[in-house]
């Protein structure tokens, strides 16, 4: 959808966000990012301080555990203890340190000589011594019976500088679990301890001890992949989807990682619910701004607003309409200047319709006066010339008739005006179209010789039968055919053609006259309308109404010089036409 | 272990619209969604790691787990050594103490789906109450069936016969495949050296269990099982070492439960060897024991240091002069030697710490370790100097007796003292007088204390490890095998939501 910006209190709206609120976000961004980045750094720093503490403390607790073996075996080479005090002795080491599982003495030959054991020893003499320090060896992780990873201490035995024997302590891998599940970062951040083959030795959440039980191995980790020594800090998922920072620490010595992990939950959650607190504050902000600027856009348009609406009622005709703005601003300027426009209106209104009523009036009277003083003069003339003696009886006829023409005349004159005010109700029989047209042509070709005006009759095939007034519409065909022939000059020719175009009659009177002017050509049907220079221009507004009393329509074309074609159409009906009779 | 064992368990106004959600857009921004727990695996199974003793079998071990929670007694033995109802719905024991009667549930069936009659009931007695009761079994007159549902014993003298009740499991023979007909919630289907396999007991009259199949896999060792826990093999460990506890015991996937048991270490002593004929000796032998150190540096505070041989919760226990503590002696110039017999691989660290204990008064107590199926013998035999064991000395009175009582049926070190014996009989014939009861167990403890025939060490804990896919039962005091019924599988979501 389009986000259209019509309304003034949106534009000031946008204006406001694009001036205010975007340095505001930026703003914002700007922050979040910031401490994003801060919050990873301080977070990475403070877990590789972690890791690399965490590897000092297991170095040191092998290398101590190393040093409690080599003053055992320092006891063992005591050539003045027997076998009975060499049991007691390494028995009351693993009692004493119970991260020993088992201490046993072997003599030269490779033969168990004392052990913590009760009954049979189960460590042996390790092939591979795995890596030496300070004169103790410890073999490479291995897993054991149980299937746990497991490493021996050897201590080679000398006696007066020659080889005797070897004193062989199983390191209890579980008990360096404790304190490696000691390192809590802060409650859900664990450490991690690697073999050099990527065998997982310990694993602080005790969640995941599944994997040091199950001799995961660690080669596909991102920290454990590079190998040597302490690699970059790392983001990875796991396989329950939590997302990791882990950094690690080497424990050169012993060729172990010692890696710490921590969710990013909770690692940047300091920071996310900082970002999350920055952005409902920006949030927040932004909402209120965009409040103040409707508000404040609101009210500073609200004249705008009036002045809409008063320009709405007066081009809706309420020229009392005005305005009120009560400021001293600009705005109340325009609202005086509009009431004073208002005030103007009405008065040139009243100029315009004093000035309308005066020349309708006139041109009424003017009408009046001009239809009537022809027929009248004829009359008097003519009642005139009754009254001589001296006048033959043919005269006298034809006199008489001339009286009675004018007569009809007037009483016509004074039926359309009885019309204008008081319409004749229409009534509706089936008639034939045809005869109606003929009844009426036929009488006015008389008139038509006498202007010079040929009128002519094209009757469409029959019958054409419609639901009319005949008298009417004969009214209406004879004040088309009267105009025409008034507005034809001699020489000329009016013709009325009927016809069926579909479910309707069609009737054209056409004339080859002067044609009406375009401009005055949508009014020809008003009231008091007329192009001719006598009459008060009611025919055409009369057979208007009548004809769209009888469903019908009247059209007209019109070329100046060309000629005029007025063009009726009514609903025809499949009833026979009564008897014209009728 | 030594002894049948019984354990307790979320234009303007288009234009606020637009804002709005792109502000809530960026909050929805800043939420986090947590992943949620991985779900584990077949819905309502409970597959149980046994870790072994070394040298037994494994049909054997798992039979032991398997009898645990398949079998029922008629009566069993609350926290303060008090009888409960189990299988009987109630008993009543005469004015003179010389008849018992026993009305069992109606509603109870055995596996094979007859009826748990009171004529079936009195054949199961009969058969196992000789080896249950040892020489008190002759107290006994005559077993009745005096209605379908009723059992009477008619008694010769009084006797620990309710006592004896609790540690006979009533069955009906056996079952196709050579698998006990018991009565409990879980019926054995199968019974062989790769384990047990129990259904859930639809026909239970206490209801049918919520999980529908356990197995039970017997490992070579306590940490064997405890790695397969680890590995997430199984739902539940039988025990759990005491070294394990510390790395199960944070995990939001497993929970461990402890219940103090009515077992304790002890090294029985076998009076006949010329070294520990001196009840002076062996006075001197406990009160070498430094028990709170044994129980704080090898048992690492799980357990309670066992100060004599009466289960110190049980109702009647005296506390004042019957009590050993540490008070190291040298025990003479005179050289003092005998060997102990070792039968359980878990114990090697008490033995030793033991030995140096004794070793500290001038006591050479050699080690030797061996198989329960290879000592049992010796020890049957008589043909040991002392052997270490857990033993099960509480909750009742029945269980000293047995152990201590000249001629009790696990008097293997031939312990015979007149006072013990006397007090013994006294607390046997007590059986209404609830003061005579009380004086006798003080006259029992201070010949105990005395005269002991053992080493008392410590009362052992037992740490059991379930997987929180499981929601427990627990009931103060008692182990949460017995409330194996009333457990109920959880779904991933209800496990997470508990997480």
């Amino acid at each position: 959808m389009a986000f259209r910006t019509r309304g003034i209190a949106t534009r000031l709206a946008l204006i406001l966000v694009l001036a205010a609120i975007l340095p505001l976000i930026a703003y914002g961004l700007v922050s979040i990012l910031s401490l994003r980045s801060g919050t990873r750094v301080s977070v990475i720093a403070g877990n590789q301080n972690v890791a690399t503490r965490a590897a000092e403390e297991i170095q040191r607790y092998i290398s101590s555990h190393a040093e409690i073996l080599k003053a055992l075996a320092a006891e063992m080479q005591d050539i003045g203890l027997d076998q009975r005090q060499q049991e007691y002795t390494v028995r009351a080491y693993v009692l004493q340190f119970p991260e020993f599982r088992e201490i046993t003495l072997f003599d030269e030959a490779g033969k168990a000589v004392a052990s913590s054991r009760i009954g049979a020893p189960q460590v042996t003499i390790p092939t591979n011594p795995g890596v030496t320090f300070g004169g103790v060896s410890m073999a490479p992780i291995h897993v054991d019976a149980d299937l746990l990873p497991s490493t021996t201490f050897v201590v080679r035995l000398k006696r007066l500088n020659q080889p005797a024997g070897w004193l062989v302590g199983e390191f209890n891998l579980e008990e360096m679990w404790r304190m490696v599940d000691n390192i809590r970062i802060p409650e859900h951040g664990y450490a991690l301890v690697v073999a050099p083959d990527g065998t997982l030795i310990a694993h602080g959440n005790p969640d995941k001890k599944t994997l040091v039980a199950q001799s995961t191995n660690m080669k596909n980790h991102p920290l454990v992949a590079p190998g040597e020594g302490s690699s970059a800090p790392a983001e990875y998922r796991e396989e329950d989807g939590s997302q990791q920072v882990a950094v690690s620490a080497p424990i050169p010595q012993l060729g172990w990682t010692v890696i710490v992990e921590q969710p990013t939950a909770e690692a940047y959650a300091n920071a996310n619910a900082l970002q999350q607190q920055l952005t409902v504050a920006i949030g927040i902000a932004l909402l209120v701004m965009i409040g103040i600027g409707l508000f404040f856009g609101r009210k500073f348009i609200a004249p705008i607003f009036i002045l809409h609406r008063g320009t709405q009622a007066v081009a809706a005709g309420d020229l009392e309409s005005r305005v009120h703005i009560d400021t001293n601003d600009e705005f109340g300027q325009l609202g005086d200047a509009f009431n004073s426009m208002a005030d103007r209106l009405v008065e040139l209104q009243e100029n315009v319709k004093r000035q309308e009523r005066q020349a309708m009036f006139g041109r009424v009277a003017a009408g009046i006066v001009h239809d009537l003083s022809h027929p009248i003069q004829n009359i008097g003339n003519s009642t005139r010339l009754l009254l001589r003696s001296d006048i033959d009886a043919e005269s006298r006829v034809s006199f008489h008739q001339t009286i009675e023409r004018e007569l009809q005349t007037l009483k016509r004159f004074m039926e359309d005006l009885r019309n204008v005010v008081k319409p004749k109700p229409i009534e509706r029989f089936a008639m034939d179209l045809n005869g109606t047209i003929a009844e009426i042509v036929d009488p006015m070709r008389a008139e038509g010789d006498r202007n010079g005006v040929k009128v002519e009759a094209f009757y469409g095939d029959g019958p054409l039968v419609m639901e009319g007034d005949r008298f009417a519409l004969g009214r209406v065909f004879r004040n088309l055919i009267t105009n025409a022939i008034q507005a034809t000059e001699s020489g000329g020719r009016v013709s009325i053609a009927t016809s069926r175009i579909g479910t309707h009659l069609e009737i054209q009177v056409t004339d080859t006259g002067s044609g009406i002017p375009a401009d005055r050509l949508g009014r020809i049907f008003d009231d008091f309308v007329t192009t001719k220079r006598r009459g008060l221009g009611l025919g055409l507004a009369i057979s208007k109404r009548i004809v769209e009393q009888l469903d019908g329509t009247i059209t007209v074309e019109s070329e100046v010089g060309r000629g005029t074609t007025f063009t009726l159409r009514f609903p025809s009906t499949d009833r026979p036409a009564q008897a014209a009779a009728s | 272990m030594l002894g049948t064992s019984r354990a307790n368990r979320l234009d303007n106004v288009r234009l606020q619209v637009t804002l709005t959600a792109a502000l809530l857009f960026m909050l929805a921004g800043c939420s986090h969604i947590d992943a949620p727990a991985v779900a584990l695996q077949s819905p309502t199974a409970l597959t149980m790691a046994f870790g072994l003793t070394t040298g037994t079998s494994p049909q054997s071990g798992a039979r032991q787990a398997a009898e645990l929670i398949s079998g029922e007694t008629l009566v069993g033995f609350s926290r303060d050594g008090r009888p409960q109802a189990r299988l009987a719905e109630s008993w009543s024991v005469s004015a003179d103490g010389l008849s018992l009667s026993i009305r069992l549930r109606n509603n109870a069936t055995f596996h094979d789906g007859q009826p748990v009659t009171a004529a079936a009931v009195r054949d199961t007695l009969a058969r196992q109450l000789p080896a249950v009761l040892g020489p008190s079994f002759a107290d006994i007159g005559d077993i009745r069936a005096t209605s379908s549902s009723q059992v009477d014993f008619i008694l010769k003298h009084r006797s620990f016969l309710l006592e004896g009740l609790a540690d006979v499991g009533i069955r009906a023979g056996e079952l196709p495949g050579g698998v006990p007909n018991n009565t409990g919630p879980f019926r054995v289907l199968s019974l062989t050296d790769q384990g047990a396999e129990m259904v859930a007991n639809e026909k239970y009259y206490g209801g049918k269990p919520s999980i529908s199949r356990i197995e039970i896999k017997p490992y070579g060792s306590v940490r064997a099982a405890w790695a397969e826990m680890l590995r997430g093999n199984v739902d539940m460990l039988y025990e759990v070492g005491t070294d394990a506890l510390a790395s199960l015991e944070p995990s939001n996937n497993i929970r461990v439960i402890t219940n103090q048991r009515n077992y304790a270490y002890a090294v029985i002593l076998n009076v006949q060897r010329t070294a520990l004929k001196s009840s002076d000796f062996r006075v001197a032998l406990n009160a070498a024991v430094d028990r709170d150190a044994l129980v704080a540096d090898v048992l690492k505070g799980h357990g309670t240091p066992a100060k004599g041989t009466v289960w110190p919760h049980h109702w009647a226990y005296e506390a004042r002069g019957t009590e050993f503590s540490y008070a190291p002696r040298l025990t003479g110039p005179e050289s003092h030697h005998f060997t102990c017999l070792v039968l359980d691989a878990s114990h090697e660290r008490l033995a030793l710490a033991l030995q140096k204990q004794l070793h500290a008064v001038g006591v050479e107590m050699d080690l030797k370790r061996m198989s329960l199926d290879e000592g049992l013998p010796l020890v049957r035999a008589g043909s040991f100097d002392a052997f270490l064991a857990d033993f099960q000395l509480g909750s009742s009175l029945l269980q000293p007796y047995r152990f201590w009582r000249s001629g009790g049926p696990r008097n293997w070190g031939h312990f015979s003292d007149s006072d013990v014996d006397r007090a013994l009989d006294a607390i046997r014939d007590a059986s209404n007088d609830d003061q005579a009861y009380r004086s006798g167990v003080a006259a029992f403890q201070r010949a105990i204390f005395n005269n002991p025939p053992a080493i008392f060490l410590a009362w052992t804990e037992r740490a059991r490890a379930v997987s929180t896919r499981f929601e427990v039962a627990i009931e103060p005091g008692r182990d949460i095998l017995g409330t194996l019924r009333q457990w109920r599988p959880l779904s991933p979501q209800q496990v997470a939501s508990r997480n």
